[in-house]
């Protein structure tokens, strides 16, 4: 039977590594990568690894940056004493998209996920509850997604944070902007109506 | 390809691709297997709630080449109780994972018993007096379907039985999957656990209490027999499945007040690394 030439099939195995990547796909990358330019391909090369050597996590939030502690953390003039704990650093830069908080951020790495053995000791909890320790936190905005285990996280946090004397908040749940009532299904809907406001 | 319609419970979900899920249902005719929820990951899909764990669905499905297809679903029970509980929540997950762990996918002639007793078993928790109480009868009614059911009314060594023979129960084996004897008890080199007569009494209640209401009404003896019974099924589970349910851990933990004791939580502190996130 006919196989890749060792190094080719070195690379694909690398790419199949990746999250979402299959056989086929990990073949079409690699076929791509041995189109590149010699230049190009050095380009990428350096470029993972460069994120390897120089990015690691913020001292204070948990977030990823190049150096000791994240631009958000550094900031002077956002508030010390607002923190939105999130579990990504994705989710970080999504909320850090809307322009609307100007506090700093706790990423958790994670939620709590029983049947994935992710308890509070895998998360960056005690690093939250040492850092709350050091400021006069005004208020806690829990913005998990909204899955069970993100409900279930920020269930948790709350009922641990309140103990602090702290005030916890939640981001909202319920119909996105640009939905409709009609498709929205019932778990959402309940959400949405037991958030409903006055106006 | 063929659309069917069946009522299922979501056990676990995991992420596929860009927006899509791949989801363990466990259904009333076709056991247990895994579908995939296409969109499912997106805001605005309609798939989107019904397929989070713990949901009890009325879903159609397409066959599929390897994994079915979630086409519909309609939510039948969205156990908001279980969710907005953490010691439910913890309690439900931990029920959902023990199904997964025990049951053979596309299983389909114990699947009618094995449904029932898990939906059963949500409903009850929303409601119960003592959720272990319906955790246990939960664990106790689940060994008996897959043929592991602890030996309660006879020592599991030497076959009196308990009450006939004025014998007194003293210890749980976990090894031969049963109470012993206290004659037996003096002998016996497997590993076991202590095993009152009012722990064992408990468990015989639960293992073959079937109506909700009284389940839900139930409250396990309080002290040293709780810990005993919680133990024993521990043990028996862990040598009957031969592998770790992974949410127990979290169960026991908040079971024993670890998860809400801060100082606990707070000690060792770990300093950050640049390789653990």
């Amino acid at each position: 039977m006919v196989q890749y030439a060792k190094p080719l099939a070195r690379l694909v195995g690398e790419f199949e590594k990746l999250p979402g990547i299959g056989p086929k796909s990990a073949q079409r990358l690699a076929f791509y990568v041995m189109r590149l330019s010699d230049e190009e391909a050095k380009t990428l090369g350096d470029a993972i690894a460069e994120v390897k050597a120089k990015i690691g996590y913020c001292k204070t939030c948990y977030n990823f940056t190049d150096q000791e502690e994240c631009e958000i953390c550094r900031d002077s003039r956002r508030s010390d004493t607002h923190i939105c704990v999130v579990a990504d650093p994705r989710d970080l830069i999504a909320i850090e998209k809307t322009g609307e908080f100007r506090g700093k951020y706790h990423v958790l790495g994670g939620v709590l996920a029983p049947m994935e053995g992710i308890g509070p000791d895998q998360l960056k909890l005690r690093e939250l509850l040492a850092r709350l320790q050091t400021i006069e936190a005004e208020e806690i905005v829990l913005a998990m997604n909204p899955s069970v285990e993100g409900d279930a996280t920020a269930m948790y946090l709350a009922k641990l944070l309140k103990t602090l004397g702290l005030r916890v908040t939640q981001i909202a749940h319920g119909i996105p902007v640009g939905g409709d009532l009609d498709y929205a299904d019932q778990a959402t809907l309940i959400q949405a109506y037991d958030g409903r406001r006055e106006m | 390809m063929a659309v069917y319609n069946t009522h299922a419970i979501v056990l676990r979900r995991i992420p596929l691709g860009e927006t899509d899920k791949i989801i363990t249902l466990m259904t009333r005719d076709g056991g247990k297997y895994n579908a995939v929820a296409k969109g499912s990951r997106k805001t605005t899909s309609r798939l989107a709630g019904a397929t989070e764990p713990l949901m009890f669905l009325r879903a159609s499905l397409a066959e599929g080449m390897n994994l079915d297809i979630l086409t519909q679903c309609e939510i039948r029970e969205s156990f908001a109780a279980l969710r907005g509980d953490f010691g439910l929540y913890l309690r439900a997950t931990y029920s959902c994972e023990l199904l997964d762990k025990t049951t053979p996918e596309r299983d389909t002639v114990s699947a009618p018993e094995a449904f029932d007793l898990l939906l059963s078993t949500m409903y009850v928790l929303q409601r119960a007096t003592d959720p272990d109480a319906c955790v246990h009868a939960y664990e106790l009614q689940l060994m008996a379907q897959i043929g592991y059911e602890p030996q309660l009314i006879e020592c599991v060594r030497c076959e009196r039985a308990f009450d006939e023979a004025m014998v007194h129960t003293t210890v749980y084996a976990p090894a031969r999957g049963g109470a012993m004897c206290d004659v037996c008890a003096d002998t016996a080199k497997d590993e076991t656990f202590p095993l009152s007569a009012t722990a064992r009494l408990a468990m015989l209640d639960l293992r073959y209490e079937a109506d909700p209401r009284t389940l839900a009404a139930y409250a396990l003896p309080e002290g040293e027999p709780r810990a005993e019974i919680a133990r024993a099924l521990r043990s028996h589970l862990r040598y009957r499945l031969e592998r770790d349910v992974r949410s127990t851990a979290f169960l026991d933990a908040f079971r024993l007040g670890a998860m809400d004791d801060i100082d606990s939580l707070m000690n060792p502190l770990v300093p950050p690394t640049k390789d653990t996130p």
